[in-house]
């Protein structure tokens, strides 16, 4: 629980200076207004106010466990009155005392003494009002800016548990299949299948180890994207064939990392599982006005039917670039005659 | 004797390894293998062999089609990677299926179980009947269907359909290209069909909500649907209670 005027020096600066002030005009009234000498209105000014700038520290307390306690009003109610009685009481022998100290024989002094109790309760009262509100308010200003700092963090964990759970999640179906054509590879080509599972290691660790926020280079994300392939094509053997035209230039650039594969993937999927015929997937990029640009198109067999899971993939990169980069339509695809295109767009002033 | 056979598989390795594990039956004789749903359904039909070893995902038809449209039923053994569908399989007590990657024990399991139902069935009687209505994935709707129309097979996508009728032992399919007829029951439908989409409206009738115009009265109490090219389809009450809350009418 920190104290709001100790939290630097500053703060307690002001809070100093305010009560400095105060005693200035409390003395000034007492010289001014009941002609008492100015060492007694000073003398006064000072010991009480220094007292009750003493004590208002300590009400701090009273309000910051009344945020911890959620007690009724009723239950603050009576707090506050216990604690102001109590700080009256306190303020006030303890501040006639220390001037009785003082106050030698001035008459004049001794008979306002006499008449200043009503005053004091009420100045006391009244500081103590003005202290309590202004502490009710810091608290509650401390209260919004912890809420809205917990928000944040929150926030960032929805963002980043989204991008994990849209982040491609290896295909069962994908693996079990590998492991079949390796299964066969082992007895009919040995050499091919030792080639086969160093790929599909490589693969697997590339897909675990990169963090779904992270950003890769393009050549990285290719290389996995080939890797891919080149396993798939064990599978189909020369019903798929793959092009790249990608420039130098192009390869630097970062990206998101795993974002290239899933529409690989959903290209073989809908390409190659559901065709006869020899399926070509061709990658373009190009990079201008701050952001690169990455087409992947392939052939498809339009009298295939739909068939589950359509779309997915797609959707989950769209979603996944939205996120990442808070700008929509960063993902378009077309469906034309027999032909499947996507384009993908990442900014690159970021 | 001589078991005759044929593999369906769209990948090569996968084909190669039945083979590979083949050698050891020398009464099993693999007259042709196919890698595709048309040429495999095609080959079953012509060659008439008594055990076919099939995967279930692949080009044009799926294994599960094939079986749902087979005139010659032979002893079926699946092969597939998708568990899903493994599972059912196993509880229709199919002649067996095989989840990728197999052993060899596993895959000699299998087809010792096989010759022995074949053995036992030399009168050609189907033997996977059981499998039929099970062997499908119930957690996701039906979103095609195969039918045989004439010597062609087609595919139809489910959203094709503008309506369901009954039709004897048969259920006729309205599309706009013409009606297809299945052998299979309403409830088969109205079950495996996306029930947001399908509603049976009618003992006699399951319809296509997309392709609704407007809902009118009959009579007093009786409503009828009319459909985009202008049928007219009676709704029992019940049917209409779905079609209301299907609609929010």
């Amino acid at each position: 629980m920190n104290h709001p005027f100790f939290k630097s020096l500053q703060h307690f600066l002001i809070y100093a200076g305010a009560w400095l002030m105060v005693t200035v005009i409390h003395a000034s009234v007492l010289l001014f207004f009941y002609d008492i000498p100015f060492v007694f209105s000073l003398l006064d000014g000072f010991i009480f106010n220094t007292l009750f700038a003493f004590f208002g520290l300590s009400l701090w307390y009273v309000v910051a466990h009344s945020r911890y306690n959620k007690s009724p009003m009723l239950n603050g109610f009576t707090t506050h009155i216990t604690s102001v009685t109590l700080l009256l009481l306190i303020w006030i022998s303890l501040g006639d005392f220390i001037l009785s100290l003082f106050s030698g024989n001035n008459i004049m002094y001794d008979k306002f003494l006499s008449t200043a109790l009503p005053w004091r309760i009420i100045s006391g009262i009244f500081y103590y009002s003005i202290l309590i509100l202004i502490y009710y308010i810091i608290n509650y200003y401390n209260d919004l800016q912890e809420r809205s700092i917990r928000e944040a963090r929150l926030n960032e964990i929805i963002r980043t548990t989204e991008l994990d759970l849209l982040k491609s999640q290896i295909n069962p179906h994908f693996l079990f299949n590998s492991l079949n054509s390796i299964s066969s590879l082992t007895i009919t080509n040995p050499g091919k299948a030792q080639e086969m599972i160093i790929k599909l290691s490589d693969f697997l660790r590339y897909t675990i180890s990169q963090d779904s926020s992270s950003l890769v280079s393009l050549k990285e994300e290719i290389e996995n994207a080939k890797r891919y392939l080149e396993i798939e094509q064990i599978r189909f053997g020369n019903k798929l064939q793959h092009i790249f035209n990608v420039s130098d230039k192009c390869l630097e650039k970062l990206v998101p990392a795993m974002i290239l594969q899933p529409l690989f993937e959903n290209a073989v999927k809908h390409g190659v599982y559901e065709s006869t015929e020899l399926v070509i997937i061709t990658t373009n990029c190009i990079s201008e006005n701050g952001s690169l640009k990455i087409n992947i198109t392939n052939n498809f067999d339009p009298e295939a039917k739909s068939r589950q899971g359509t779309g997915l993939g797609i959707k989950n990169i769209s979603e996944r670039l939205k996120l990442m980069f808070q700008q929509n339509n960063l993902l378009n695809f077309n469906k034309e005659k027999n032909i499947f295109t996507v384009e993908i767009q990442i900014p690159q002033n970021i | 004797m001589e078991i005759r056979a044929i593999i369906i598989e769209d990948e090569k390795p996968a084909t190669d390894l039945l083979l590979h594990y083949l050698k050891s039956f020398s009464q099993i004789s693999i007259l042709g293998t196919f890698s595709d749903g048309f040429s495999g359904l095609k080959a079953i039909n012509e060659i008439k062999p008594q055990l076919v070893f099939m995967d279930i995902q692949m080009p044009k038809l799926t294994g599960l089609e094939i079986l749902e449209l087979l005139e010659h039923k032979p002893a079926i053994i699946f092969t597939t990677a998708f568990d899903q569908y493994a599972v059912k399989a196993f509880e229709a007590n199919a002649i067996d299926y095989l989840l990728k990657p197999f052993s060899s024990d596993r895959f000699a399991n299998a087809v010792n179980k096989a010759l022995e139902k074949i053995s036992q069935n030399q009168n050609n009687q189907p033997i996977i009947n059981s499998a039929l209505t099970v062997l499908e994935p119930n957690q996701s709707k039906m979103e095609r269907i195969a039918v045989r129309s004439g010597s062609k097979i087609q595919v139809i996508p489910v959203e094709d359909i503008l309506y369901f009728e009954a039709d004897g032992d048969y259920v006729k399919m309205h599309t706009k290209a013409g009606n297809f007829l299945k052998e299979k029951t309403m409830k088969y439908f109205e079950t495996h069909l996306d029930s947001a989409k399908f509603i049976r409206i009618h003992r006699t009738y399951i319809l296509n909500v997309e392709t609704i115009l407007r809902v009118e009265y009959y009579d007093k109490e009786n409503h009828v649907a009319v459909l985009n090219n202008n049928e007219k389809l009676k709704i029992s009450s019940s049917g209409y209670k779905l079609l209301k809350s299907a609609i929010n009418l």
